[in-house]
């Protein structure tokens, strides 16, 4: 199980360009893949970035109506509040995570397949995160 | 005492999970530049491990194994035509570790490693040694019939393989991977459907968005113009979205369904 998680984070570590603090994150996001998959979920990948105060980064996925979606975002030591929101195809809000903590934690079950938008603004602090996306 | 302060503060958070049905709640207020900005931002094909999952909640369990021929004797035109089929046994493994079939699966995996053995990126092999060892690990657990296992090891190899293709650069593979996946598992949804049809359920059959993605990124990609399916895969895909486009009320019919199906069965002789 740890070996399995340990290669999808490599794979998300691959994806980012910057790379101080980014161990930090890397070992939160891992430890949010094993409650993951402790919870049934399959995680299906952990793309992250660094991103600076107020800046956001989206990621479009194709969701399937019938699974449930859990989508976690953590953020290193210098991130002080991470947020994400969820939209549809058609632009109504579907999720959102907005409190004031440095974990995002957006969870729901499309009533239909298509295209979301998953925008996770870096909301106070800078830094590097992941976001855990996973299905069951 | 860090870490387990990170520990807890992860745990804390993820209990705050439920599973709240999608809510139509407010419109927000985001502008045109908004829009266009986060339709423009990263996406990615969605795998066949999500897809037969879903088809498992919307018509229930289906002996997908019914609908994957074993691996015959077939010679591949060229690189691109290896990547393309990677794509489409990658699509065969993770609905035949929903049927739980180790027999047809063992098949699949060891053609599996006969195209990462083949496929070149960047004049090496997919096939490295980490990689070896681990399809033969997953071999094991299929004659163990460990198939929660079985099936999170087959999404580390599927997302290790498209990463090698983004390391390289190999946008042109990694699309006829995407289309390889895409064709098979929606071609085993149809079967699926066709087997235990449920109108009301159709709905994840209207993959149009998909459809146009993979057609726009097959269209613009000017390497694979070269590539003899190319122009095949584009016919296929253009004559499901005209199908697609027929469909009323969001419900699909039987007719539509066997259309679809007629449509990907000739493609999958040519793949």
């Amino acid at each position: 199980m740890k070996k399995i998680l340990l290669i999808l984070l490599i794979i998300g570590l691959y994806s980012t360009t910057a790379f101080a603090d980014r161990g930090v994150a890397a070992s939160k996001a891992i430890k949010a893949g094993f409650e993951l998959e402790r919870r049934g979920y399959t995680v299906r990948e952990i793309p992250g970035t660094y991103l600076s105060q107020g800046r956001y980064r989206t990621y479009n996925r194709y969701l399937y109506g019938g699974n449930c979606y859990a989508i976690v975002g953590v953020g290193d030591n210098r991130v002080r509040d991470l947020d994400v929101i969820i939209w549809n195809r058609n632009w109504r809000r579907v999720a959102r995570d907005n409190d004031s903590s440095d974990v995002t934690v957006a969870s729901f079950c499309p009533r239909r397949s298509g295209t979301y938008r998953i925008r996770t603004k870096m909301y106070r602090g800078s830094g590097h995160f992941y976001q855990v996306i996973a299905y069951r | 005492m860090k870490k387990v302060l990170i520990g807890l503060s992860l745990v804390a958070s993820l209990s705050t999970l439920s599973f709240a049905n999608e809510a139509t709640s407010e419109d927000i207020n985001l502008t045109e530049e908004n829009k266009q900005e986060m339709l423009n931002s990263d996406f990615q094909m969605p795998s066949a491990g999500a897809l037969v999952m879903a088809l498992t909640k919307n018509i229930g369990d289906t002996d997908w194994n019914s609908f994957i021929t074993p691996v015959g004797k077939k010679k591949y035109t060229s690189n691109e035509d290896l990547v393309l089929n990677l794509g489409v046994r990658g699509a065969d493994a993770y609905f035949l570790t929903a049927s739980k079939d180790s027999a047809n699966l063992i098949s699949v995996s060891t053609e599996i490693n006969y195209l990462l053995n083949k496929v070149q990126v960047k004049g090496k092999s997919l096939n490295t040694s980490s990689r070896k060892s681990r399809l033969k690990e997953l071999k094991d657990l299929v004659k163990a019939k460990n198939w929660e296992r079985v099936q999170k090891e087959i999404t580390v190899l599927q997302n290790s393989i498209d990463n090698d293709f983004i390391d390289a650069n190999s946008t042109s593979l990694m699309i006829l991977n995407n289309i390889g996946g895409w064709i098979e598992g929606y071609r085993l949804a149809l079967e699926g459907f066709n087997k235990n049809y449920k109108a009301d359920k159709t709905e994840i059959l209207l993959q149009d968005e998909l459809i146009s993605y993979l057609y726009k990124e097959l269209k613009n990609d000017s390497s694979l113009k070269a590539f003899d399916k190319t122009p095949k895969l584009l016919k296929t895909l253009s004559s499901l979205n005209v199908i697609l486009k027929s469909v009323k009320d969001d419900k699909l019919t039987k007719a539509q369904i066997t259309e679809l199906l007629s449509v990907l069965n000739e493609t999958k002789k040519y793949i």
